[in-house]
């Protein structure tokens, strides 16, 4: 029984070979997303193993023999650069060395991953290689996130870093923090695996039913000759796990060849080593168990919906027209998802219940869209029933009608993937219009802002040393300041900076600086005998403080701003020439530097490693990185893009299989048809109009609706009504256009398999 | 629906052969169509015995009942004295793969098989092993005319050549009746005798009992017996 069945699966003519195929990669592509699913944690607590020694510090209190730890996250290139400095606590004997180093640095000499050390081969030094140092070896794979990560542990001086607020250790951890995935993460995995595993379900569905016809004949034939319906059944599920156990050997094939491109897929701006997207052992052998199992369930399941007499094959129940009531639960899920959202503000709720409710709410649009699809198609064919001209859209609209089940279910990957392409967009330019907001809305082209991290200040004559730097154009302290009258706080913070050159770097234009120093910005109104001193002096006792008479003036015209930047502007701006003693203003410490520059991307990595190698700690902005600030957007988007193009594929696949089949269940009359006389032009525009009238029409509807639930909860969360931009009609245009070609490209083959001399024997 | 012309033992019959099949009082609809209308038939053991009659008339839905494929609403069919309409699926299947051998008009190979698989199923189906069957299978060839044939794939033979090992196929397992429903209806006349003359021929030496339906005379001619059905019920037999 088993060797028959393997053989019936197998010995197919040419379709059921194509109908095998198709299922079996189906069934791949469904093992290979759950293989990677699988992989998702592991590979995520590799990587935190990995690097436990440096995101898991446990600073120790106690006065023992410990290494200082200053962990900076720096950029260069447009990617992100680890500095961790280390130095000796007490005796440099003792001090505990990070994970697979031999020891701790010299000052000035640093241990840097390969991809770093490359890197410095290729840039000038004083790019890159300044603010590292010498290399005194290299950091192991062992103890990094990703083969391309950029990682150095620089050996720097005590009390360089006892000035930065350092960890001080007395063991470097290899153990990674447990690792929590949280409950939303888990969700949105979950709901992911859903959506991806969703167009696979219609492709097996769709593949499954193009060889159905003729193995429903087969089954029939084989009845007759005696086969009991248990014999029938135990067939079935043979075919079933011929099919599943390829595809399955295929989807292990398939997680094996693209797990070097999906290391490539960054996630938080980390790539992945190929050896740690590895499933469980157990819990892959588990997966890939299930999916036989599920398969032969399935097929039983398929059985149980035929009566398969010797005589042939009949539907328990003939399906009813799809009727109107079946878009009420796409109104309850709209429903329930404005509700859903609604309620996101309401804080007796978990984050947790929050997003699980939208979440389920959305799915359940999804569903709900599925569920409508052939009432939706019964509609567009009596529509097109109506206006139909000649005999190809009449055919097309009567198919329609009768089969809308069938006629939907062809085009349903594409149009699910269509109304979660235009959801997702919506959310795409949300996020466009808040990113970018870490840096300093003040910086022109070619700006550059440096600020100290740990609360300590920049060195005194940075400006200096930037500003003689290649391609820089001019470099200007900023040193914010509170006003004292009287020892009491007397306005809101400002700055102490040179105003004409501040109003050059910043690009003020038509700005102009006022005669006596005293610039306002804001609303402050400024007039007397004040003291200045640091913004972020701990107490104004000890501060370093600076006498400044300011004469009152209702007239004193405002620096005038760009409206736009106005929220992150101080009230004030001292020049030092409004102080008695302009050199005086040295003493308060600088915690800004605006550099102006040409641009180029060179003078924005010189910058850094000057700035770096005079403060470690210093933070250092590019404006050219505003666009850089939403990587971690754009990773999740080329993510969700990834997936959706995936969908897509999957879905067009589909919706070709279905074409063919639903073709080929009335290939003799087609034939018989085109005996008679009807043209090949009339089969393919029927062909053409029956995919194409419905898909056109739903996938526009759903579009819309996408929009209008996307821009719904942006609504509703955020309070910013966000239009999706030109990219949902790219997206679905292609989509559309894609599934017509897809379309067009079976025309060909059925129009050579309706040929009227194509019947023999058959 | 009392009235109805019995299948009567005529006179012409050779030494009435000992009844294999005895259907009595055999009724079946399709939802408003009446199918059959009340049918007695005895078959006899060896008998070869034609199905006449105008289309729609219930020929097809005779022999499925008296096959065991379909369940009459009322009636019983005996076979060797047991009753089968009353046995389930399971058993109903059983006896056709052991017992009865079918030819019909097309549509019966299973395309993926070869013709030497096809006419192997039923013993597989039975649980006698691959090599076995197909031996026992591949003894059927020749006598059959279809030497060469064996791994040849149902669409790559002409209708004659598939009808043939359709026959070989009936015949495997040593059935007692073969039925057969328009064996040549998709044949040349050539063609369809050369299916009957074989038929009758490999029947004759194993007292096989073949009901065949068709509408040619020149098939009807190979039977020992012919019965009319009009409208559901026999409305005559012809001893030929
Ligand atoms: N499965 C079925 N469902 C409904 N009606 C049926 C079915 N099978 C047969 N009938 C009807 O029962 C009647 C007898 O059909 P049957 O197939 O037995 O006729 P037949 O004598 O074999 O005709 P033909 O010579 O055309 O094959 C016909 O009216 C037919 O329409
Ligand atoms: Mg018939």
């Amino acid at each position: 029984m088993i060797g028959l069945g393997i053989r019936l699966a197998l010995s197919g003519g040419r379709g059921a070979i194509v109908g095998l195929g198709l299922t079996s990669l189906a069934v791949a592509i469904g093992t290979a997303v759950l293989l990677f699913a699988l992989s998702f944690a592991p590979a995520l607590a590799d990587r935190d193993a990995r690097t436990a020694w440096r995101d898991n510090l446990r600073p120790t209190t106690d006065a023992v023999d410990a290494t200082l730890v200053l962990r900076i996250e720096d950029r260069v290139d447009d990617q992100l650069l680890t500095r961790i400095h280390v130095a000796p606590d007490g005796d440099p004997a003792a001090a505990p060395v990070p994970a697979g180093l031999p020891s701790l640095p010299e000052v000035g000499e640093a241990y840097v991953s390969p991809a770093l050390a490359r890197l410095m081969g290729d840039l000038p030094s004083d790019q890159l290689a300044d603010r590292i140092g010498r290399v005194a070896g290299s950091v192991p794979d062992a103890y990094l996130a990703s083969p391309d990560e950029l990682v150095a542990v620089i050996g720097t001086e005590p009390e360089v870093l006892r000035a930065r607020e350092p960890y001080a250790v007395t063991a470097f951890e290899t153990d990674a923090l447990a690792l929590e995935l949280p409950l939303i993460g888990v969700l949105i995995l979950a709901l992911a695996a859903i959506g991806a595993l969703a167009p696979v379900a219609v492709f097996v569905a769709t593949a499954t039913r193009l060889s159905a016809a003729r193995r429903e004949m087969r089954l029939a034939a084989l009845r007759l000759v005696g086969a009991t319906p248990g014999q029938i059944a135990r067939l079935a599920v043979v075919e079933a796990l011929v099919v599943t156990s390829i595809g399955s050997l295929a989807g292990i094939v398939l997680f094996l060849v693209s797990r070097p491109l999906v290391a490539r897929i960054p996630l938080d701006a980390t790539t992945w080593w190929i050896s740690s997207i590895s499933p469980p052992m157990a819990a892959a052998v588990v997966m890939l168990l299930a999916v036989q199992v599920v398969g032969a369930i399935a097929a039983l399941a398929s059985m149980r919906r035929l009566v398969i007499t010797p005589l042939g094959v009949q539907r328990r129940a003939a399906p009813s027209r799809p009727a109107a009531w079946r878009i009420i639960p796409l109104g309850l899920s709209l429903a329930a998802l404005a509700a859903s959202v609604a309620l996101f503000r309401d804080p007796g709720l978990s984050e947790v219940e929050r997003v699980g409710m939208i979440g389920g709410a959305f799915a359940a649009v999804i569903g709900a869209i599925a569920f409508a699809g052939p009432w939706l198609t019964v509609v567009v064919g009596s529509v097109l029933h109506r206006v139909a001209r000649g005999a190809a859209a009449l055919l097309a609209a009567r198919r329609l009608s009768d089969e809308p089940r069938g006629s939907f279910g062809a085009i349903a990957g594409v149009i699910m993937a269509v109304f979660v392409a235009s959801a997702f967009f919506t959310f795409t330019a949300f996020a466009r219009l808040q990113a970018g907001s870490d840096v300093d809305p003040l910086l022109r082209e070619g700006g550059i802002m440096a600020y100290p991290t740990g609360g300590s200040s920049l060195p005194s004559g940075i400006a200096e040393t930037v500003g003689e730097l290649d391609g820089v154009i001019m470099a200007v302290e900023v040193r914010s300041v509170a006003l004292l009258e009287d020892g009491e706080f007397a306005t809101d913070y400002g700055w102490v900076a040179s105003c004409p050159d501040l109003v050059e770097v910043l690009g003020l234009v038509g700005a102009s600086c006022a005669a006596d120093g005293v610039n306002l910005l804001g609303s402050a109104d400024l007039g007397g005998t004040y003291d200045v001193i640091p913004a972020t002096a701990p107490s104004a006792g000890t501060a370093p403080r600076l006498g400044v008479e300011i004469r009152p003036d209702p007239s004193r015209a405002l620096l005038e701003l760009p409206a736009d930047t106005r929220a992150y502007v101080p009230a004030f701006l001292l020049d030092p020439s409004a102080f008695a003693e302009p050199a005086g203003v040295e003493r308060l410490p600088a915690d800004v530097l605006y550099v102006g520059t040409d641009g180029s991307a060179a003078v924005g990595e010189r910058v850094r490693t000057a700035v770096v190698a005079a403060a470690p700690d210093a933070t250092v902005r590019l404006e050219s990185e505003r666009v850089a600030a939403d990587s971690q957007f754009a990773e999740i988007g080329r993510i969700v893009g990834l997936g959706l193009i995936g969908t897509l594929t999957l879905a067009g696949c589909s919706l070709a299989v279905a074409v063919t089949t639903a073709t080929l269940e009335r290939r003799r009359q087609f034939v018989l048809l085109r005996s008679a006389g009807m043209a090949v032009g009339t089969l393919r525009s029927m062909i053409l109009l029956q995919a194409g009238v419905p898909l056109a029409a739903v996938a526009i509807a759903s579009a819309l609706l996408g929009a209008l639930v996307g821009s719904g909860i942006l609504f509703v969360t955020s309070g910013v009504l966000v239009l999706p931009d030109a990219t949902v009609v790219i997206v679905i245009g292609l989509s559309i256009a894609v599934a017509m070609a897809v379309v067009a490209m079976t025309l060909p083959p059925l129009e050579r398999m309706t040929r009227p001399t194509s019947l023999r024997h058959e | 629906m009392t009235t109805y012309l019995a299948a009567a033992p005529t006179p012409v019959e050779r030494a009435a052969p000992a009844p294999i099949l005895v259907a009595t009082d055999l009724k079946k609809r399709f939802g408003r169509t009446e199918a059959l209308r009340g049918i007695d038939v005895t078959i006899g053991r060896g008998e070869i015995v034609a199905v006449m009659g105008p289309s729609g008339s219930g020929k097809s839905t005779l022999l499925h009942c008296l096959a065991g494929i379909l369940r009459p609403d009322a009636g019983t069919v005996e076979l060797e004295g047991r009753r089968i309409d009353t046995l389930g699926e399971t058993e109903r299947s059983k006896l056709r793969r052991s017992s009865f051998g079918f030819v019909f008009q097309f549509g019966q190979l299973v395309p993926e098989l070869t013709a030497l698989e096809n006419v192997a199923l039923p013993l597989l189906l039975d649980g006698v092993s691959r090599s076995d069957a197909e031996a026992r299978a591949a003894d059927w060839f020749p006598s059959l005319g279809i030497e060469g044939l064996e791994h040849r794939r149902p669409g790559d033979m002409s209708g004659g050549q598939s009808q043939r090992v359709a026959v070989a196929r009936a015949l495997v397992t040593g059935p007692t009746v073969v039925f057969a429903d328009e064996p040549t209806g998709s044949l040349d006349s050539l063609a369809g005798e050369q299916v009957m003359e074989l038929l009758s021929a490999a029947v004759a030496s194993s007292e096989t009992t073949v009901v065949v339906v068709t509408h040619e005379a020149r098939v009807a001619a190979y039977a020992h017996r012919e019965i009319v059905v009009r409208d559901g019920r026999i409305s005559g037999v012809v001893a030929a």
